[in-house]
């Protein structure tokens, strides 16, 4: 028997004439995952919601058929959804942080469909369920952690208490509403771990995401939302290998390119480079290390330059920050005079452009303090020296570090923790250009990702701008709106990052993504081709 | 359970050290308030001696001798070192007027206000917690901000007056005079609660307000919970903690507005006292009242915070990693 089934469903929202879901139908089996994948704004939350009777105030839900746990929830009274929310259909949302109560430990929050559901129970009973259900969702040390609070848990670890808060009236559905979006991608896939091995223990799970990787993973059948509507409903094994929408195989397409960040808003041009040539030795023995380089740099765009080593990035790098002169052409910083000017003429606005490098640990002087290291770059912004310990601890926040590393030295930290503190003296700046040069290469591939996303998250909400140098396609992809292909100091092609990975037009081009794909890093990241 | 407890352990390591700061702020709080009040006090024009000869007249030599009796011939200096040394062994001074050690003159007249206080905190919660339930059903919202409105704009004698005229006189529910009994306690505490309460209510209800439009509510409702378990298991804790840094404030307005009250209900109590020693320039009591409404404002804030920290774990956590 179904769970779930529901026939040519339509809500509407107040203030909006237009259904946000409009005719959908699915129904779901026990131990079966329904996947629906979308945008933002396609209506796959409402759908969900509708299932639980949470939609807002005044919003009208109407169907031919809406039956959840057997009963036809069409008309229900506020008491009667009380009586499925929790016992019948669980919720996980986003992100455990803001999805549990903040002020209550975590055993409470487990404990409350309980509370609801089987008054019955004692509080010694209660007690031994948590625990138990705490253990059910594979939480490490359950006793210390139903103790906690939710911001004393890490990301991963509160997301499973959120599960385990679902699960504990026992319902026979899950709905999972974008369940591992806040994650890091090695936690994602232990968490997706988590839901799979519910679902086959008998669980019903109505996962919504918009990424395609987690549905891959997950769903059994998939339907692709957009404007309200199920484009496309199919297996989730046909869907991927053979999709008949055409929104669905553009989909598939951008996240073929290892999801290729969504463009911003066009941005003023704050770094523009003209015809970079530079050559070093002398005349007869002459290396053109680079030779007639132009692009322009948006604000909050990201341009990624690729190649292998020797074939001039970081020439062009350093030419950028202005600490190498250009034979021929000139960089422009905001539309004013930057490579051509003295050295004298460009300290002012030095602050504006920073750069980090690949190998941090010879980038800092070995025997400063991080709390030294920072507070050097805070200095130069006439910050006072009694502030400049808050702005630290400050600037190691926003790189998700804690104020117990400011008294380490570089030999002291991790790969990972030098390259967010040698981000953080960037940021101390307060520059509008960051220049990235292999800021990854050293570093393991789960850190990578770490310092990758926090790289994306620094540029979203500060829009930066950033020239990001890497020999590894994997890592430019992730975050590149614009890439420029070098070989031998030439740039071979140059466009928008999705086009050049869907069409790349240089056999040398085709050479690099040949082989990322052959990698077992790119195959990995092309689940989804 | 031993996880458990060596999680307390670490938990309370630092807030021995948190509330011995706060404990020395409280002192640095009514050192301050002692040095304003005694400085800015001796700047009322005036000879002293005045005061404590009331309308008798005395010769010059009297008059000297007096002024050495009381240390008021020594310089500024000496005389609020002396002070602060006698503040600290307790010894508030002696009223000009009465003659009497200033710590007796308001320790007879303390109990009255505090009763009164104490009783007014009570109500104001009280009123503000109907008040801001009131608010939750969009039905009755608007009756809830008229009637908060209306406390918070009214001036504390004319609600005295009307509660006076309409529970003393007309219904003749409380005694409009006495001054011992719970009954007689009524009328001026719920006047002194009234604008108290117009102030939580609304900051309250914002809170709640606030509670209900974060994620986390939907997670609630949808384990099934009812907006009754929803309100006082979540929201109302959530509305509390940002409620409750204001309650602290509001104590030491009602100290103030104690005199206002205990003028017009003609009760006994610290009110009283304050006024009379205003009017009649009896400095040591004067100080002697700035003295204890420092350290009862400082103290009610150390347990505000207290309080906070315990409705939101997070600010705990917060100052102990700042």
């Amino acid at each position: 028997m179904n769970l779930v089934s529901v026939r040519n469903l339509r809500v509407t929202l107040p203030g909006s004439a237009a259904a946000v879901v409009d005719g959908v139908s699915f129904s779901i089996a026990a131990g079966q995952c329904f996947g629906i994948v979308g945008e933002s704004g396609a209506g796959k939350t409402v759908t969900a919601r509708s299932l639980i009777g949470l939609n807002p105030d005044g919003a009208r839900v109407a169907a031919d058929e809406l039956t959840v746990a057997g009963v036809d929830a069409r008309n229900l009274t506020e008491r009667a959804w009380r009586r499925l929310r929790g016992a019948a259909v669980g919720l996980v949302g986003q992100d455990a942080l803001v999805s549990l109560d903040p002020l209550r430990r975590v055993c409470a929050e487990v404990s409350e469909p309980l509370e609801v559901h089987e008054p019955g129970l004692g509080r010694a009973d209660r007690a031994r369920r948590v625990l138990q259900l705490l253990e059910q969702v594979a939480m490490p040390e359950p006793a210390l952690r139903a103790r906690q609070y939710p911001h004393e848990l890490s990301g991963g670890l509160r997301q499973r208490a959120l599960i385990a808060s679902a699960l504990a009236g026992s319902p026979a559905l899950l709905i999972a509403d974008e369940p591992t979006t806040a994650l890091d991608a090695t936690v994602q896939a232990r968490i997706v771990r988590l839901l799979r091995e519910l679902k086959e223990s008998g669980l019903g799970l109505l996962l919504i995401s918009h990424d395609l990787a987690i549905i891959r993973q997950l769903a059994d059948e998939v339907a692709v939302m957009k404007d309200g509507r199920f484009v496309e409903v199919q297996a989730a094994a046909r869907l991927f290998a053979a999709p008949q929408h055409p929104y669905t195989r553009g989909l598939l397409a951008a996240a073929s390119l290892s999801l290729a960040p969504a463009r911003p808003p066009v941005g003023e041009v704050v770094l523009a480079a003209r015809d970079l040539a530079k050559t070093y030795g002398r005349a007869g023995r002459e290396l053109r290390a680079v030779d007639g380089v132009s692009f322009e740099l948006r604000a909050g765009h990201t341009v990624g330059m690729v190649g292998e080593s020797g074939s001039g990035k970081s020439t062009v790098a350093r030419m950028l920050l202005g600490t190498e002169t250009p034979d021929r052409g000139d960089v422009r910083l905001h539309g004013e005079p930057w490579s051509s000017l003295p050295e004298s003429g460009r300290r002012a606005r030095r602050g504006g452009i920073q750069i980090i490098q690949q190998d941090s640990l010879s980038a800092f002087d070995p025997r400063a303090s991080v709390l030294q290291i920072l507070s050097e770059a805070i200095g130069l912004n006439g910050t006072p020296r009694r502030l400049r310990k808050a702005r630290a601890v400050e600037l190691l926040l926003q790189v998700a570090l804690t104020d117990a590393l400011l008294g380490r030295r570089a030999h002291q930290l991790s790969g990972g923790q030098r390259q967010r503190v040698a981000i953080a003296r960037a940021l101390a700046r307060e520059p509008s250009i960051l220049v990235c040069d292999e800021p990854v290469s050293a570093l393991d591939v789960s850190i990578q990702s770490q310092v990758l996303e926090l790289l994306a998250s620094l540029q979203e909400t500060r829009g930066l701008a950033m020239v990001f140098i890497s020999h590894d396609l994997a890592v430019v992809r992730g975050l590149s709106h614009d890439i420029l292909v070098m070989k031998d100091g030439v740039v071979v092609e140059q466009g928008a990052a999705a086009a050049l990975f869907r069409a790349p037009q240089h056999p040398f081009t085709r050479e690099l993504l040949a082989a990322h794909a052959a990698s077992p890093r790119g195959r990995s990241s092309q689940t989804v081709s | 359970m031993t996880g458990h407890r060596a999680g307390q352990a670490r938990r309370t390591g630092r807030p021995v050290a948190r509330l011995a700061a706060r404990l020395v702020a409280v002192v640095l709080v009514v050192w301050g308030a002692a040095t304003v009040g005694f400085f800015s006090l001796r700047l009322i024009p005036g000879d002293p001696v005045n005061v404590l000869i009331g309308l008798g007249s005395v010769s010059e030599r009297v008059r000297d001798q007096i002024r050495e009796d009381w240390g008021l011939a020594d310089p500024l200096v000496v005389q609020y070192l002396r002070y602060l040394g006698r503040l600290l062994q307790g010894d508030l001074g002696t009223s000009y007027r009465m003659q009497h050690p200033v710590a007796d003159v308001i320790g007879q007249q303390l109990a009255p206000t505090v009763q009164l206080m104490v009783l007014a905190i009570a109500f104001a919660l009280l009123l503000a917690c109907g008040s801001a339930l009131l608010g939750r059903d969009t039905r009755t919202a608007s009756v809830a901000g008229l009637l908060e409105l209306v406390a918070v704009s009214a001036p504390t004698f004319w609600i005295g007056l009307v509660l006076i005229g309409v529970f003393g006189f007309g219904l003749g529910w409380f005694p409009v005079v006495a001054t011992v009994g719970f009954g007689a306690l009524v009328l001026p505490a719920v006047t002194l609660s009234i604008p108290v309460a117009g102030i939580i209510s609304q900051v309250l209800r914002q809170g709640l307000d606030d509670a209900e439009a974060l994620p986390f509510v939907a997670t609630v409702r949808a384990r099934g919970a009812s907006s009754t378990r929803l309100l006082l298991r979540h929201t109302l804790r959530h509305a509390a903690a940002s409620s409750v840094t204001l309650t602290g404030y509001l104590v030491g307005s009602l100290l103030g507005g104690s005199v206002l009250v205990e003028t017009v209900f003609a009760r006994p109590g610290l009110g009283r006292v304050a006024l009379n020693a205003i009017v009649d320039r009896d400095v040591p009591v004067v100080l002697g009242i700035i003295v204890l409404a420092a350290v009862v404002f400082s103290l009610v804030n150390l347990l505000v915070d207290l309080v906070a920290d315990r409705l939101d774990p997070r600010l705990a956590a917060e100052q102990a990693h700042a």
